[in-house]
């Protein structure tokens, strides 16, 4: 072997060097090695797709027909698993309406209405239904996410917020926060005896929360209640993430309500939290003593075909 | 900058070497004090130092938050917002329809109407000294600052107040913008920022026009300053109110008649809220539940029916009484404590409050004959401020007529109860 052939063959080592590094994690956030993700959320209620102005059927404990009157939430933390179980953090696209990032966390609004119909009153017309992020190179079998917003994103003033921060529909400004998700279906046109209770509202967000008046506005919440979701088989490329109503509501009667505000916005013993906390897997008791905690047993999303 | 230039020339150490070290050393840091003037004279130009407070002399400071300091300007520019009714939805209400000077910012009302009609659960506080409140509105321990409040009167839909919402916020923006008394106004009080009118220079500048209402100038005060003489029975009464046999101050203590006061360098308290006797249903120490309290932020039963103690001053213009607006008047209101507690007897609300699992052990019945609870209204009667609800300052810029907005006439007439605790 002379010494050209000897030099090119180390030329070549030294690349494959290079591409092997390239490879490992330490440069895993090089653009060359980092996958697309997109991961589409789809409202439905059992398997018929759900959308604003469309009569649905069969919510809730006595089989009712409704209409949608909103469909959007917060998605946080979201991450692809390996095959190994290890969760490895999607980093988001660059900020957009729908999308936002700072050194305190990142956010994505799902926005499953259209503001037609009975949306019109607190809905927008422009619409989201992905995650649209990147992970470094490499096999992953499932995904996990958390519906809500990293505190420090959380509570903070609507007015002059990033988008999709500064929505005035989703601020819980009660909580000094925002609704993690917001899910309304209220009586449908014509009906020949009215609902007793017109709307029912599921409206999730931290609470318990408490201000420092020395510090200002900082804001430590005894329930989180952040709906954690994690599905071990996942395929972004072929499946979607079905975001059920029918699951949802499934606990409650939605045409009545049985005491604190209509439906269940995340009050402690809101008699009509306990079905809605139940479906999103978040710890709740009628006596007032859940943790806000997520459990492993939600019902609202599983995945779904493409 | 100076201090460290200070620094510099009080060394006494002559070693050319380390003075050397030394000067660099200070020039960095000078170096950094310009820059990080600069940063903050770009962010809010820090002219708060010169902001004048009229504090009465008993008054400590207040605490303001460091991301918005006080100006003369910016609370200028609050005032007029706090008075527009530009700043609703539908252009009919304003901050001043529910809080109106002359009922030291209240509104006359159990329940306050929003822009569309519909009630809050709960009345309108007065905002005179209400820089001084550890926790805003009636029992929201997360609401700390003014700035975070009023996202809920601005934003709030459960129920609507001003009616701001996604789909109209540009447009009530705009209206804002287009005024050049704003344009010029907004650009003299945020003087670093690119556009100065925004949703957080509306919010800044009404808060620091809320703060600047502090104001104690009451017959009280007077005599407090030796001014003035109290007559027989406000002296017999402010002697019930203060001493062990009526026990007031243990919840109305402090400069400003309640007990959730901070200021600048206040200790660090929790802030403190109390079951006050009014409801017992059905003997289980339920408040009705659209208006449970604390127990509505955190479940927790002893919560139930925890309310903030308000400041007591001007309580004679701020009619009628707690939380709920459920007692008419002053007489009733004494009465109620002088019994520990309400009874109600008739449906829905039934039951004896004075035995209410959870009703403030401080609360007890009191022996107070007929004229020790005239004597404590006439000395709650001394607390009224009346320069705070003339003060040209806090009045309204657009001379509307006083409390007769067009949104309180308006809104008035339509009256829909929204059964909801809190906004949400």
């Amino acid at each position: 072997m002379d010494t050209r052939a000897i030099a090119l063959i180390r030329a070549l080592a030294v690349l494959a060097g290079i591409t092997l590094l390239a490879a490992t994690p330490a440069n895993a956030d090089s653009k060359a090695a980092r996958h697309a993700v997109d991961i589409r959320f789809a409202a439905v209620a059992g398997s018929a797709p759900v959308q604003c102005g469309k009569l649905i059927s069969g919510l809730g404990s006595t089989d009712q027909s409704a209409q949608l009157a909103d469909f959007r939430f917060y998605v946080s933390q979201v991450a692809l698993i390996t095959r190994s179980g290890r969760a490895v953090a999607v980093k988001l696209r660059k900020n957009s309406q729908f999308r936002y990032t700072n050194r305190f966390g990142a956010v994505t609004l799902i926005d499953l209405e259209n503001g037609t119909g009975d949306c019109a009153e607190e809905g927008t017309s422009a619409m989201n239904a992905d995650v649209l992020g990147s992970v470094p190179a490499g096999r992953y079998v499932g995904v996990q996410w958390a519906v809500g917003v990293p505190p420090k994103l959380n509570h903070t003033d609507i007015a002059g917020a990033p988008a999709p921060l500064n929505l005035a529909g989703l601020g819980w400004s009660w909580q000094y926060g925002r609704k993690f998700m917001k899910i309304e279906v209220t009586e449908p046109p014509g009906l020949p005896v009215p609902w007793p209770s017109k709307t029912f509202f599921v409206h999730v967000g931290s609470n318990g929360c408490v201000g420092d008046p020395a510090k200002g506005a900082s804001v430590k919440c005894a329930l989180a209640n952040e709906a954690k979701v994690r599905m071990s088989k996942f395929d972004p490329k072929r499946q979607v993430v079905d975001v059920d109503l029918k699951a949802l509501l499934a606990g409650d009667d939605i045409t009545v309500d049985h005491g604190g505000a209509p439906g269940c916005m995340s009050e402690e013993t809101d008699p009509e939290c306990g079905g809605v906390f139940k479906a999103l897997g978040i710890d709740w008791h009628a006596d007032g003593s859940g943790t806000g905690k997520s459990l492993p047993n939600q019902t609202v999303f599983r995945a779904a075909s493409r | 900058m100076s201090g460290a230039r200070g620094t510099v020339a009080r060394q006494r150490d002559g070693a050319p070497r380390r003075m050397l070290r030394r000067a660099v050393a200070a020039l960095g840091v000078i170096l950094a004090g310009l820059g990080i003037c600069q940063l903050s004279a770009l962010a809010t130009k820090p002219r708060h130092s010169s902001y004048r407070w009229h504090l009465p002399q008993n008054f400590p400071m207040p605490r303001v938050p460091a991301g918005n300091p006080m100006t003369a300007a910016k609370a200028d520019v609050g005032r007029h917002l706090f008075y527009d009714v530009r700043l609703s939805g539908n252009e009919t209400e304003s901050c001043a329809t529910c809080h109106q000077q002359a009922l030291a910012f209240s509104d006359g009302r159990a329940r306050s109407v929003g822009s569309t009609g519909q009630s809050t659960p709960r009345g309108a506080p007065s905002l005179v000294n209400v820089a001084y409140d550890a926790t805003l509105t009636w029992a929201n321990p997360a609401l700390v600052t003014l700035e975070t409040q009023m996202q809920v009167p601005l934003f709030g839909s459960r129920p609507v107040e001003l009616g701001i919402n996604d789909s109209n916020k540009a447009e009530v923006l705009a209206r804002i913008a287009r005024d050049p008394w704003y344009r010029r106004a907004f650009r003299r009080a945020y003087p670093g920022r690119r556009r100065p009118i925004g949703w957080k220079t509306v919010v800044l500048s009404i808060a620091a026009f809320e703060r600047s209402i502090v104001s104690a100038d009451s017959l009280y005060d007077r005599y407090l300053r030796g001014e003035a003489k109290l007559s027989t029975s406000q002296t017999r009464g402010m002697n019930i109110f203060m001493g062990e046999k009526g026990e007031c101050v243990h919840c109305h203590g402090s400069f400003l008649f309640s007990d959730q006061a901070t200021y600048a360098g206040a200790p660090d308290e929790r802030p403190k809220f109390h079951n006050d006797g009014l409801y017992n249903i059905g003997g289980t120490g339920a408040y009705p539940s659209d208006n449970t309290g604390l127990f509505a932020i955190t479940g927790r039963p002893q919560d139930m029916g925890r309310f903030k103690a308000p400041s007591l001053r001007n309580v004679a213009l701020t009619a009628p009484y707690m939380h709920d607006g459920s007692i008419a008047t002053l007489q009733a209101v004494v009465a109620h404590y002088a019994a520990g507690g309400s009874v109600i007897t008739e449906a829905p609300y039934a039951g004896d409050a004075r035995r209410s699992p959870y009703k403030d052990p401080l609360i007890s019945k009191i022996d107070l004959t007929e004229r020790d609870q005239a004597d404590l209204v006439a000395f709650l009667e001394t607390l009224t401020d009346h320069s705070v609800i003339k003060a040209k300052r806090f009045s309204d810029p657009f001379g509307h007529p006083l409390g007769a907005t067009a949104g309180a006439s308006r809104a008035s007439a339509v009256g829909n109860v929204v059964t909801s605790t809190t906004p949400r």
